[in-house]
């Protein structure tokens, strides 16, 4: 059994609707509740929405430059995880909570940013494809889906670091355990979590 | 809901209900009720308790919506109030819970009799740890990514991750031992 297989299998649980007794009696005592509590005005979500914009544009405009001078203005040994840790920060901070993954294939960067910020990225993850002299490296974090084009084949894979440091990459049919150094496509594979690293 | 009520932005609706509209209160709650009531039940599997874990989660958001702050969007923010209150249903119910695992495995043994992929899939569902559970009913289910679901259950996101991982082992497991043994 398959990932698809599976969602197709829970997606079959369907959640019953409440009655419109059950329903009318929580409106009700959730007013009850609404109306007993105290009220007081909010944040005006018009200033933050402008102060996001202006951010994010001039973040926009910086990041096509930056970018590639953080990767080659340092030397860049597989090895040099402080360095891949200071560039997954610096876009952190360019793009709070919306890096998806930093690509580096033979020199050219690709940047992934969620459409929009979202919390809980923690554990952030190097992984590493090689073959030959050809290197691909992957910066991300764990619990993100990454695609990453190998020789011929796009290759899809979820990244998990799990709580004892280790790294796992789960693949549409298949999962791929860091520490054992797995070959994909033809590309051996390492990982590890730059949190853990550091 | 009205239709006239459902073109006014969330915002705005939480905005005006943290003034003390009332009207505006219970639109959100007729916008997102039924949201979350699936929920609840996909995370304890049974009718009842999703009727009161709804029910307490609105009664909660009522009370708390003046701390909202939109750090967090509205919905999700409801997401970890009927998080919170199924896990203090949880510790209520502990001393029962051994009865009702016992009358779970009897309703099992019973639904077996006649077996389907549904029976199948809530029976192994069933056997999950609540918190395993749960991130797969937003994982999967509510079709939340691991940042979202790790931001309305208000813990990390490797440990949506890591549940979600042991999650679909176990049901695999789980599932395709059924579809092989006997029915």
């Amino acid at each position: 059994m398959n990932d698809d297989d599976l969602q197709q299998q829970l997606r079959k649980i369907m959640a019953p609707s409440a009655s419109a007794t059950t329903r009318d009696r929580a409106r009700h005592r959730a007013l009850l509740a609404f109306q007993a509590s105290s009220s007081r005005p909010g944040e005006d979500p018009v200033k933050s929405r402008f102060t996001w914009n202006w951010r994010y544009a001039v973040a926009l405009s910086v990041v096509l430059g930056i970018l590639p001078f953080l990767f080659f203005s340092r030397s860049h040994s597989p090895e040099n995880l402080a360095a891949d840790r200071h560039i997954l920060e610096q876009m952190e901070k360019l793009f709070p909570n919306q890096v998806d993954a930093v690509v580096v294939e033979n020199g050219k960067v690709d940047l992934s940013i969620a459409q929009s910020p979202v919390l809980g990225a923690d554990q952030p993850v190097l992984v590493l494809f090689k073959r030959g002299r050809e290197t691909i490296r992957v910066l991300s974090y764990s619990g993100h889906h990454v695609c990453v084009k190998l020789g011929q084949s796009q290759s899809c894979f979820e990244i998990l670091a799990t709580p004892s440091g280790g790294v796992i990459l789960e693949g549409k049919d298949q999962v791929w355990l860091a520490s054992e150094h797995p070959v994909v496509d033809g590309y051996s594979v390492r990982a590890q979590s730059l949190k853990a690293s550091l | 809901m009205r239709t006239e009520d459902a073109d006014v932005p969330e915002a705005q609706l939480v905005r005006d209900a943290q003034s003390g509209d009332a009207k505006s209160f219970e639109v959100l709650f007729d916008r997102y009720y039924d949201m979350i009531h699936a929920f609840a039940y996909r995370t304890c599997l049974v009718e009842t308790e999703a009727d009161d874990i709804a029910q307490e989660t609105f009664i909660r958001a009522a009370k708390g919506l003046v701390s909202y702050r939109g750090t967090a969007s509205f919905k999700n923010w409801l997401y970890r109030i009927a998080h919170n209150v199924r896990l203090d249903w949880l510790r209520r119910t502990s001393r029962l819970r051994d009865k009702e695992a016992g009358l779970a495995v009897e309703m099992e043994s019973q639904v077996q009799v006649r077996p389907s992929d549904y029976t199948a899939v809530h029976a192994a569902l069933k056997q999950l740890a609540p918190d395993l559970r749960e991130a797969v009913a937003l994982v999967y289910l509510e079709e939340m990514s691991h940042r979202e679901a790790a931001d309305a259950l208000g813990c990390a996101e490797t440990t949506i991750s890591w549940r979600i991982f042991r999650a679909k082992r176990v049901l695999k497991q789980l599932l395709e031992t059924k579809k092989d043994g006997p029915l």
